[in-house]
């Protein structure tokens, strides 16, 4: 019987009988590749003709490739006529095709090393054992699997001429790669556990060997040293990890690795336990805490501490979702990581399967992280990221509150505490800008000293930046921020896996919304599960009137991701009944079929309504306990008298209240489905003590009705929130309010807010706000939406901004002509200016001058400035916006530049000459843009020299800096590269100026001067910027900046004929590439990959030269949408 | 660019796209492709390939620009494509004026691919000369740089020459 054996981890090897077998084609080797390698990862799949002419002959035309794959498959042909079956001694033809697939037969047998590594992995993670470490069985499975890596997968084969095949070989590599290393990982863990330690460091070495950066394993590799009594060089060796992070990433080691460093210097690996020293194999020791484990922990986390205990919700019969949730989970953690919706009506238990899902998966993986976050009803637009803040306070350690109100298990909040060094790391050096605006700096900066009193470099840099904190641009763009929220995400993910939920997201604001989906571009790669629930019909009813933003985005992310939904309500009959069943005998009881039946024709399997209507009839007496304890029919039982609907068990259970609690709901349900026992108190006018004692007992433990969500600090106290069990009771009782009623308790819920929160107001002005508004109160109502658009818009949350300002608006009176209106007016065309490119915001600042003229008295230096903004945003609008776009304005822009020359010279005060210069540069900037004429040049340097020579009497860096862009952007366009050169350099040290604190702004002139010093020929120079602004970019998440910085230090590398660190940023940018979604790359991706190409082709790898060159016009034909007819390929490498 | 065309040895298709670029405003370019990129290209092609007429014509361009801009790479590059010139003309001192002058300055900026061009245009000038001894040290030079980058082409062109020695 032949046997064929294919060895395609290392260096490619194909034999048949034991003899090796010789192509007379690489492409017969590809397609043999391909075949047997797809055959592996999707064994039921066949490959159309079509995908494999177009993987191995891209360029060739329809014929020629068929032909082609008709010679390649006759050679395969040739080669392996039949092979042996799984089916004793028969044969049968190796390769199966008709007129449009090819396949391999899946009845032969042979040996595939990539077939049996995955599938010795595969058995591995489904084995059901006690504990890896001690599994016999997944020990033999590792040890056999890692033999059979014998480097990565096809080290020495590529194809010259197809970029899709080595694409397809660069994915599976990197995807074995990353499995042999977890594996490589697991198998050191259980020997360093065992206190192997001589194959632990061989094992520990040889990851290394596979990926030199992988810090994990720097990190076994030095407690083993350490454990072997090697202090020494365990120093050592993080001496060499320092360098080596700092050489090839230009970072420090993270702290779990500074971490663990300390450990080991404070000798806490130096108790011998037993173990010899430098010994090979001796009896098991056990291992002292991982070195992620903090050495501090909190009392309140301690196993001594008194924590409330974690009420479980009713769970039963969910098992078919679990499962469907379990499958995408098992997909997240090999790296494939995705967003799932559950999906169902109100009280169909989404919340519930949610929980469950979360407490079930953390409970069979020790290294899981979940963190959550809900949104809210009455939050809802206009409170940006109220889910996303609270998942990234979970994950900052932030779990004191929800320990004691039992919203999570001691277990759940030791494991978010122990990850406060990496949050805290992640945050530093990936998402600083999320600091203060999803977590409190200072409230962090608290957390992390308490865990690591005086430990830590990352500590120290944390409390430094948290200080200085720098204030956010105002021209960073939302998806900046969305990215380091992914990137602390990704950092996160790199340590853990991590499942984030998010419940009732058809309450989410559009931020969150937006935010949602950028992560949902960002997951695939990662093992990071999103699961979310929304109602369908909320989110079909729209939202403010309009389309909820919803649903765009879950069309898109089906396209990405198929079907990632959980749908629950929408099974047979038989499920329905199945849940009362099980809700019943989840207690004992003797309840027969005709019970069962009569609860299921009730409430139709609704887990709301059965849950609710069984508590109500155990309330009643319908349903009592005999002495055994089983529940029975009560002997008045009467079915006729229950309700025949979810509303009204609800209205009943909501009746059984006294009218000093039903008073006290009441009003709670004014302030939302979250309410605080606090205002609750002084809106009652009750004792806060006895006020907490009707909530505790009454409410939550007797009635059911509400359950405590945490305590939050407001100035020096803390504030009991609590939650309605369901917001279907929040809303019975809201509706049972007259309209007078609810105006008086909002506003009377808004003072006593305003007097618990005094100072910090701000942080609630969403609150407020809402309150404000419907209590009619005018003014406050204005001051407190403006307050949360400020907020907002500091967040980048421009529709949320807008949702507020728009309120304020409406809250003036028709007609009103006052300052306030003016002012909103102008806000509100400021937030447009910044995210959108429509014209609405010009339309806003005229009617501001409308404002304005009506007016008596009003101010000139307003008029002047809503000109100079009009202007501004018209001559951008002129840039890139399409004809039609701009043509209606240009009688706008002309109108608004007469304005502006004729109202110059202003008046002297400061304020008057600032708006000046302001008013002066975009003079420059809009005559410098009309055409590039001498003459446009000659009025644009004009205008720049009047505006220089202005403000170099008053001391204004900011502004100096932005009239010398001008001026430097003149000098270039007449050539004159060295005046060009002397004002960046100028700009460049104005940027460090304290009050020059615009990170962006700090990034422009850095852009601007690399530039000028790469015109003139200073390479070498430009290098130290450009790493400056690559790194600067990569913080604030601005991925496509980067990938541009990357492409400008190839050039200058190039031209320095330093091509090896070319070679290094073109694997920066493939690391990239893979994180990120190609509408992120842009066109820096060109410049590196060709550039790339150029070094490769001069080290005489014409192979690899020209694949990267394909494949850096490839990605500008794709990225572009096609090339224009006179530009040439120069254009792209 | 058309830097890894150049590199693939394409040279009619880069002469093609330099034209075509050379064609447009340098605002149309940008920076990646302003004058000095592109007329130190057409001297690189035209040194290449020991195109006279193209060496009389852009050298001078060339040159005018690096100067302008003080761009020292540019003008270290327009030094060596007069050097050739002169060579090929068969005026050999000016060559080896220009070409010391194009090797300074490349040694300046340690650009060790263009340090070992310009060493091999310095042995060709030698072997001009008829001076063997000096070619066969300014090729031995050559290929130490070469060698050193892993310049495979550029390694296996300057053997040959050496070879061809005797």
């Amino acid at each position: 019987m032949s046997s064929l054996s294919l060895s395609l981890l290392g260096s490619l090897d194909i034999s048949l009988d034991g003899q090796p077998v010789k192509f007379r084609s690489r492409k017969a080797e590809a397609l043999l590749i391909y075949l047997s390698t797809e055959a592996t990862f999707h064994p039921t799949t066949t490959s159309r003709r079509e995908t494999l002419q177009a993987l191995l002959w891209p360029g060739y035309q329809g014929r020629s490739a068929r032909q082609s794959l008709r010679t390649v498959l006759s050679y395969l042909r040739k080669a392996f006529p039949s092979i042996g079956t799984n089916n004793g001694d028969s044969k049968a033809p190796f390769l199966l095709s008709d007129k449009q697939i090819v396949q391999i037969n899946p009845a032969v047998t042979y040996d595939l090393d990539v077939a049996t590594f995955t599938r010795l992995l595969r058995d591995v993670e489904r084995h059901e054992h006690e504990g890896l470490m001690e599994c016999a069985g997944c020990l033999e499975w590792l040890q056999q699997a890692t033999a059979l890596y014998r480097g990565d997968f096809l080290t020495d084969f590529y194809l010259a001429d197809s970029s899709q095949f080595e694409t397809w070989v660069a994915s599976r590599r990197e995807e074995l790669r990353r499995r042999a290393l977890e594996a490589l990982e697991k198998l050191t863990a259980i020997h360093l556990a065992h206190a192997k330690f001589d194959k632990a460091e061989t094992l520990a070495r040889r990851q290394l060997e596979v990926d030199n950066l992988l810090e994990s394993a720097h990190r076994q590799l030095m407690e083993i040293l350490a454990r072997m009594g090697r202090r020494r060089a365990a120093l050592t060796h993080y001496e060499t990890v320092c360098q080596l992070l700092q050489d090839n990433l230009g970072i420090e080691p993270s702290a779990e690795t500074q971490i663990l460093y300390e450990v080991i210097t404070e000798g806490e690996f130096d108790k011998p336990s037993g173990v010899q020293k430098g010994s090979g194999e001796v009896a098991p020791m056990p291992t002292t805490p991982l070195p992620d484990t903090p050495a501090h922990l909190p009392a309140f986390l301690k196993p001594s501490s008194d924590v409330a205990e974690v009420e479980r919700d009713v769970f039963v019969a969910r098992e078919r979702e679990l499962a469907q949730l379990d499958k995408h989970f098992e997909a997240a953690l090999s790296g494939r990581g995705s967003i799932v919706f559950i999906t169902g009506e109100a009280g169909q238990g989404k919340t519930t399967l949610l929980r469950e899902f979360a407490r079930r998966t953390q409970e069979s993986r020790a290294r899981l992280i979940v963190a959550s976050g809900n949104c809210t009803a009455y939050a809802g637009v206009g409170d940006p990221y109220l889910a996303f803040r609270e998942v990234m306070v979970m994950l900052s350690g932030d779990v004191e509150a929800q320990l004691a109100a039992g919203a999570i298990t001691r277990d759940h909040a030791q494991r978010l505490w122990r990850l406060l060094p990496v949050t805290a790391q992640a945050l530093i050096e990936s998402g600083p800008d999320l600091i203060d605006v999803f977590v409190r700096g200072s409230a962090l900066v608290g957390r992390a000293a308490a865990a690591f009193p005086g430990r830590s470099v990352w500590l120290d840099r944390l409390q430094e930046m948290t200080a200085s904190r720098r204030t956010g641009s105002t021209d960073l763009e939302q998806r900046y921020l969305f990215e380091q929220y992914a990137s602390v995400l990704y950092a996160l993910a790199a340590q853990h896996p991590l499942l984030i939920t998010l419940d009732d997201l058809q309450w989410a604001d559009a931020a969150s919304i937006s935010l949602l989906f950028h992560l949902g571009q960002r997951v695939a790669g990662s093992p990071i599960l999103i699961v979310g629930t929304y109602r369908p019909d909320e989110v079909a009813l729209g939202m403010g009137g309009k389309r909820h933003p919803l649903e765009k985005m879950l069309a898109e992310l089906k396209l990405k991701f198929g079907d990632i939904w959980v749908a629950l309500g929408q099974g047979e009959e038989a499920e329905g009944r199945g849940f009362v069943d099980v809700l019943l005998d989840a207690q004992s009881n003797r309840l027969g079929e005709g019970f069962r039946q009569s609860l299921f024709q009730r409430t139709g399997g609704h887990p709301l309504f059965t849950v609710e209507l069984l508590r109500e009839m155990q309330a009643r007496g319908d349903l009592v306990q005999n002495k055994e304890g089983d529940w029975i029919e009560g002997s008045a039982s009467n079915w006729q008298t229950l309700p025949a609907r979810v509303e009204g068990v609800l209205e009943e259970r909501i009746g059984r209240l006294n009218p000093e609690l039903l008073e006290i709901l009441s009003v709670a349900s004014v302030e939302g489905e979250n309410f605080t026992a606090e205002v609750m108190a002084r809106v009652q006018g009750i004792s806060q003590r006895q006020l907490l004692g009707y909530l505790s007992r009454e409410l939550n433990i007797r009635h059911r009705l509400i359950r405590e969500r945490e305590e939050v600090n407001a100035g020096q106290q803390s504030l009991s929130r609590y939650q309605f069990s369901h917001i279907l009771f929040q809303r019975y009782l809201y509706d049972n309010l007259s309209s007078g009623e609810r105006r008086l308790l909002h506003g009377e819920i808004a003072q006593a807010l305003e007097a618990l929160y005094e100072g910090q107001a701000g942080e609630i002005a969403n609150q407020l706000a809402h309150h404000y508004l419907k209590a009619g109160e005018r003014e406050k109502g204005i001051e407190y939406s403006r307050l949360a658009a400020q907020r907002a818009k500091a967040a980048y949350a421009y529709d949320e901004a807008i949702h507020h300002l728009q309120n304020a608006l409406d809250l003036l009176e028709t007609g009103e002509q006052s300052e306030t209106r003016l002012e909103l007016l102008e806000e509100l065309a400021d937030v447009h200016i910044v995210f959108t490119t429509d014209t609405q915001a010009i339309s806003y600042y005229q009617t501001a001058l409308e404002q304005w003229s009506s007016l008596p008295g009003a101010d000139k230096i307003i008029a002047v400035r809503l000109h100079r903004k009009i202007l501004e945003f018209a001559s951008f609008l002129r840039g890139i916006a399409d004809l039609e776009v701009y043509d209606p304005l240009s009688q706008t822009l002309a109108t608004s530049q007469d304005f502006l020359e004729a109202s110059l010279p202003l008046d002297e005060r400061e304020q008057s000459q600032l708006e000046m210069v302001r008013v002066l540069t975009s003079l420059a900037n809009d005559s410098d843009y009309s055409g590039r004429s001498p003459s446009a040049l000659d009025k644009a340097e004009g205008y720049t020299r009047a505006a220089v020579d202005l403000v170099e009497q008053l001391d204004a860096p900011v502004e100096m800096s932005d009239v010398l862009g001008t001026l430097a952007d003149i000098y270039f366009e007449r050539g004159l590269l060295h005046e060009q050169l002397e004002v960046s350099r100028r700009r460049l040290a104005l940027s460090q100026d304290p009050r020059f604190s615009d990170i962006l702004k700090r990034g422009h002139i850095l852009a601007d001067h690399s530039s000028a010093l790469i015109a003139i020929g200073e390479y070498d120079q430009a290098l130290p910027f450009l790493l400056e602004l690559g790194n600067l970019t990569m913080l604030i998440g601005a991925i496509t900046v980067h990938i541009w910085t990357l492409g400008l230090r190839a050039l200058c590398l190039f031209r320095l004929d330093r091509w090896e660190e070319i070679f290094r940023i073109e694997e920066n940018r493939r690391e990239l590439e893979r994180r990120h979604s190609s509408d992120q790359l842009g066109g820096g991706t060109c410049v590196v990959l060709s550039l790339s190409a150029a070094a490769h082709a001069l080290q005489g790898d014409l192979n690899q030269a020209r694949v990267l060159r394909e494949q850096a016009y490839a990605f500008m034909v794709r990225s572009e949408g096609g090339i224009p007819d006179n530009w040439g390929r120069s254009q792209y490498y | 660019m058309c830097l890894p065309l150049m590199a693939e040895g394409e040279f009619a298709l880069v002469r093609d796209y330099l034209v075509a670029a050379g064609n447009k405003p340098v605002s149309a370019r940008g920076l990646l492709f302003n004058d000095n990129e592109l007329y130190s290209m057409f001297v690189d092609l035209a040194v290449i390939q020991r195109d006279e007429a193209a060496l009389r014509q852009y050298a001078p361009l060339a040159e005018e620009m690096a100067l302008r801009d003080d761009h020292t790479l540019c003008q270290a590059g327009a030094h060596r494509a007069w050097g050739v010139l002169h060579r090929l003309q068969g005026d050999y001192a000016a060559a080896e004026n220009r070409l010391n002058q194009a090797l300074e300055l490349f040694q300046g900026l340690e650009t060790r691919w263009q340090i070992g061009r310009t060493l091999y245009e310095l042995a060709e000038l030698a072997h001009a000369r008829a001076d063997t001894a000096e070619a066969r040290g300014y090729f031995s030079s050559a290929l130490a740089a070469f060698k050193e980058l892993g310049a495979t082409s550029d390694m296996a062109r300057t053997r040959e020459a050496l070879g061809s020695l005797g």
